[in-house]
């Protein structure tokens, strides 16, 4: 370590020795001990160190909760967003983007005929007598038509 | 590089975990208003940036690699970046519309300042942006120098030269304006 090395590091980190190089900190404080001009320089970067401490921020709980509550609108108009980006079609890419608003528009009438069949295949079974009259008005109604 | 339970929350997040998500915001929101606050000279605008912070970090959170950086570094990675382009933007728009008062920045904000913190907030604003991020990285974000050096995309010699630099202009500055 020599003057123009530490005058350096004090210019550059202050003259709190934590604040300095690591690998340099022990030489460097060392050097302080010994030389006067290192201890005029250790004086002179205190009071910018002092002076720069002055400048505290007040609380900024407000601020800070504003910025939570920011970001998590956003996630969610994110998501919103999304979804919607999705659907859209781009208009630069039609062919490929198309099929999205198709599938969103066809969702409803997908649903009912889905709904529809499941409906139609709930068959109707007939009690034995409703099978008896059917069959026997069945038989009346085809011994008038050939009679006529 | 993480401690364990920091990097079990991280690893939620870059699953796409959202409740993992809010807790990184809990834990990391106040400090990297702080940076920006320190970096602005208005407390809304500087609300907007640390916003923008997290949900960049959030849309683009698989380009994180916790094993090569540590989280609070990546954000204030991101927050820096973002400072620049709101600087840019002023930049450019007060050249389409020159402001005439010397102090440029918006003064809503320096009254809830004492007024020692105010000077030395005027001081840090006559810096280059790089001197000041430096500065402030260094000296109120308590990075190490490969940790600044990161966040700035500098080598650690090209950020002991932003400092020195920085500080010394500082010291004159505040020599007349503190005594």
């Amino acid at each position: 370590m020599n003057l123009e090395r530490f005058t350096l590091i004090v210019e550059s980190y202050g003259a709190d020795s934590q604040q300095w190089p690591g690998d340099e900190r022990v030489e460097a404080l060392e050097f302080s001990r010994t030389s006067t001009d290192a201890m005029s320089l250790l004086d002179q970067a205190a009071e910018l160190d002092q002076h720069l401490a002055l400048f505290e921020l007040p609380n900024s709980e407000l601020s800070v909760q504003r910025i939570e509550m920011g970001i998590l609108s956003a996630l969610k108009q994110g998501t919103l967003e999304r979804l919607l980006n999705w659907v859209l079609p781009d208009f630069d890419d039609l062919a490929h983007t198309l099929w999205r608003p198709t599938l969103v528009a066809c969702m409803p009438l997908l649903l009912g005929v889905a709904i529809g069949l499941t409906l139609t295949n709930n068959t109707y079974e007939l009690s034995s007598d409703e099978e008896l009259s059917l069959l026997a008005f069945t038989d009346t109604v085809s011994e008038e038509w050939s009679n006529e | 590089m993480v401690e364990e339970d920091d990097r079990r929350v991280i690893e939620q997040v870059l699953a796409g975990s959202e409740s993992a998500f809010r807790q990184i915001v809990d834990q990391h929101s106040r400090r990297i208003f702080n940076y920006v606050r320190r970096m602005t000279r208005n407390s809304t605008e500087a609300e907007d940036i640390a916003q923008e912070t997290f949900i960049r970090f959030w849309v683009s959170r698989d380009r994180f690699d916790p094993h090569r950086v540590k989280l609070t570094t990546w954000l204030h990675r991101i927050a820096h970046n973002l400072c620049v382009d709101y600087f840019r933007q002023r930049q450019l728009q007060e050249r389409q519309v020159p402001v005439q008062s010397d102090n440029q920045d918006s003064p809503d904000t320096d009254y809830e300042l004492s007024i020692r913190a105010a000077v030395v907030h005027k001081a840090l604003m006559t810096l280059t942006e790089r001197q000041r991020s430096a500065i402030v990285l260094y000296h109120y974000q308590n990075f190490s120098q490969h940790d600044a050096a990161h966040i700035l995309d500098l080598s650690v010699d090209a950020l002991e030269s932003l400092l020195r630099r920085g500080r010394s202009k500082l010291k004159q500055i505040l020599a007349k304006e503190l005594e």
